[in-house]
């Protein structure tokens, strides 16, 4: 039987581990209209069924996978996979997304979503081949990394048309920060949903799929389709090659230049040895014709490919072979002052493989070296843990992966929870918000990344909003219609920010939520209005872009405006806000670490900080539009009934947890 | 003979096929003069990389880390940084 909304295979996968029972349930029709997808889906089943007081490693922590209504059909990026949990490195909210082409083969096989409850009472793997799901013995698997395991699993089933979400052994040592691993390369790297997958003796989930989906209005899905393709192919970013070029590596030099390239756990904001592990060099001498993907690779139907691939020939780390994007040369680079590349990369590899999150894995070294320079920490294993020593760093890879000895088994629990238990003022050298460290983009510097650390409901984040409008000289006009203030367009400027973050944020959210990439709305602006904007701005008589409240009506049959697109992308930062009430979380935690108070002390962003009368500032803008309290940070009765979410306000209103 | 060094990123740097030169300059040239050598140095493809055309998005010179108008006089030692403008990673 077909669902009635085009798009959607139209079932969900319950598996209770525990009980190993497998239940295929058919989508409820309500919950896609108002939440679309993938992550807001996710957010809501958390809502709906987990206990908020729960351990994350408990087996009563829901773990979801959950692709969006445009997951697997044409279109400019169509590849991107939501997971969400409660995470066990915040204690709140956990969600993180992927790309690859694991999502669409789920849908093929016929199924939208996972949702994973229970503990297995020995390693298994959940294998979906069509209709056919079970779980399989993994003990064969257990204590193997993500690359073996991905690997076998291919080999034992249907080869390269076996797609493979995979956790390694760091995540089975309990190491809170890891990821689950799609098809190899791709990770949901953020805020330990490994971590949680691994608690439940889940070791992999394979996908075969052969189905076809159906879309609800063939002939205007191919109109709004290409004129989505068109938009991106024309947008100024993709046309100068932002992407193709060098991959999101591209970002090394760029940062630097910018001067928001965290240095030094954030100490600095330029690097001396930036040029040395940029994607200039990364290209030069690494993306050689034995790396695993010579040309690079992109997500599923993306015309972008972001992928980046190498390997080193000979030397200390001869072998090393894999991708590498800007966050882990970051995190392994200049934020721990390191600047041999082969060191970066191999570190980047390993945390990949051992299943670990490179960004929380290397801003938990970075914050270590800090530590122990300042004398806030002893060096008690001897590794010479200071800034700029590359051999320390990888060790620390190693270490942290299995748990070993006492910096490991600290560096395990990310950086914030390692320094809680460090004591004295070891969090005044953190960069974490909500508990999740920061991203490779210096908030003192960039203030509408600066804002979106703050509120994201992930803790410190970039990706929820993606506010590059700031940094590619937009012009001024264009900020000034849409945001109010030309100040949206100046990076170092807080006006128009909090508008600016706000759009970002909406759209982000129904991005996430519908299974596309974040980069067609936010780093090329291919996503209307911005395109219309433009061409009126420079006289263009025909203008594409990708409309996404047209694309998802043609895909799934609903009617959806501009206007109702933007509600549905507030009504899931609502509902990812309810939940985190529910975690304790209150205005409190909107908050920006220590460390960006205190200005950069060089570089194009001397003298910049971000101060927290500042941020408090933005903050009531912030709470005013989305109509929650200005004292609590709780979310207001009228909002929630506007948004008809009357479900989520009666249970908020049980608890007091509404104004 | 005095120079200045040119840094290549992104896709200038695929086109001219390396990161960084040293370019020798003369008494009073300008940043355009200098332009002109370099479009005549790396051809169509370089030039056409600048993308005028692009808006806001064509390529960005700066000079010390400073955005510098064409008609700028270059100093010996100046770096100069030709790049795109960038944000997704
Ligand atoms: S832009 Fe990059 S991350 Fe996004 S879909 Fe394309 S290849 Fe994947």
């Amino acid at each position: 039987m077909t669902f009635d909304y085009g798009g959607y295979a139209g079932k969900t996968l319950r598996i209770d581990l525990t009980k190993g029972k497998i239940i295929k349930e058919t989508q409820s029709k309500p919950k896609l209209e108002k939440y679309l997808g993938g992550r807001g889906v996710d957010a809501k089943i958390l809502f709906d069924e987990l206990k908020p007081n729960i351990n994350p490693l408990h087996s009563d922590n829901v773990l979801c996978i959950s692709t969006g209504p445009i997951t697997g059909l044409l279109g400019p990026t169509t590849g991107r996979i939501n997971v969400a949990t409660k995470s066990p490195l915040t204690d709140i909210y956990g969600n993180s997304n992927a790309g690859s082409d694991w999502g669409p083969e789920l849908k093929y096989a016929g199924y939208d979503n996972i949702i994973i409850k229970g503990r297995a009472p020995k390693p298994v793997y959940l294998c979906i081949d069509d209709e056919h799901v079970e779980l399989k013995d993994a003990a064969h698997l257990w204590g193997e990394g993500v690359f073996e395991t991905t690997l076998t699993l291919q080999e034992e089933q249907r080869g390269y048309d076996t797609k493979v979400a995979a956790i390694g052994p760091a995540a089975e040592n309990g190491v809170l920060f890891c990821s689950i691993i799609f098809n190899l390369w791709d990770a949901a790297g953020r805020t330990g949903t490994g971590t949680v997958m691994a608690s439940k003796n889940l070791k992999a989930i394979t996908v075969s799929g052969s189905g076809e989906l159906r879309v609800a209005d063939p002939e205007r899905y191919l109109e709004i389709v290409r004129d989505g393709w068109l938009g991106v192919l024309n947008d100024p970013g993709f046309l100068m090659g932002e992407h193709q070029a060098l991959g999101t590596p591209i970002c090394v030099n760029w940062g630097n230049a910018q001067g928001w390239l965290p240095t030094r756990n954030f100490r600095e904001s330029t690097f001396e040895g930036a040029d040395s592990i940029s994607g200039e060099e990364f290209r030069d001498k690494y993306s050689t014709r034995s790396s695993p993907i010579p040309g690079g690779r992109a997500c599923m139907s993306c015309p972008n490919r972001c992928k980046r691939f190498g390997r080193i020939e000979s030397g200390k780390y001869a072998g090393t072979r894999g991708s590498i994007e800007f966050e882990g040369i970051a995190a392994f680079g200049s934020k721990c002052g390191v600047s041999d590349l082969e060191a970066v990369f191999h570190a980047y590899t390993l945390s990949n493989d051992y299943g670990m999150d490179c960004v929380s894995c290397g801003n938990a070294i970075a914050t270590f070296m800090e530590l122990v320079e300042e004398g806030v920490l002893e060096d008690i294993d001897k590794l010479g843990l200071r800034f700029g020593n590359a051999d320390a760093m990888v060790e620390m890879v190693h270490r942290i992966a299995n748990k070993q000895d006492k910096l490991g088994a600290l560096g395990a629990l990310g950086a914030y929870k390692a320094a809680l238990k460090i004591g004295k003022n070891a969090v005044d050298y953190t960069t974490s918000v909500k508990g999740i460290d920061t991203i490779a983009c210096d908030p003192r510097v960039a203030k509408g990344f600066g804002f979106t650390y703050a509120i994201s409901s992930r803790g410190s984040d970039h990706l929820r909003t993606h506010v590059v409008f700031e940094m590619i000289r937009m012009p001024p006009e264009i900020g000034k219609e849409l945001f109010g203030s030309e100040g949206a367009c100046d990076l170092m400027s807080y006006d128009g920010k909090v508008r600016m973050v706000l759009w970002h944020e909406n759209l982000a959210a129904i991005t996430d939520s519908i299974g596309s990439c974040r980069f067609m709305h936010a780093s090329y602006y291919a996503q209307y209005p911005v395109p219309e904007l433009l061409g009126k701005l420079r006289n263009k008589k025909e203008v594409n872009s990708i409309k996404y409240h047209d694309w998802i009506s043609a895909a799934t049959g609903m009617k959806i405006d501009y206007k109702k697109l933007l509600e549905i992308g507030n009504r899931i930062v609502n509902i990812e806000r309810a939940l985190n009430t529910r975690f304790g979380m209150r205005r409190k935690d909107d908050r920006l670490p220590k460390k960006f108070s205190k200005p950069i002390p060089k570089g194009p962003g001397k003298g910049q900080r971000f101060p927290k009368k500042q941020l408090e500032k933005m903050l009531d803008e912030y709470y005013t539009s989305r109509e929650w309290d200005l004292k609590t940070g709780l979310i207001k009765k009228s909002e929630l009934i506007k948004l008809d979410m009357k479900d989520v306000l009666d249970d908020l209103d049980k608890k007091k947890l509404v104004r | 003979m005095t120079y200045v060094t040119v840094k290549y990123l992104m896709v200038f740097s695929q086109i001219t096929r390396k990161r960084k030169e040293l370019i020798p300059i003369s008494e009073g040239m300008t940043l355009q003069d200098l332009m002109d050598i370099l479009y005549v140095k790396y051809g169509r493809r370089f030039k056409k990389a600048f993308g005028e055309d692009l808006g806001h998005r064509s390529a960005l010179i700066t000079i010390n880390s400073k955005v510098k108008e064409t008609p700028y006089i270059l100093n010996p030692g100046d770096e100069i940084l030709i790049s795109h403008i960038v944000g997704g990673g």
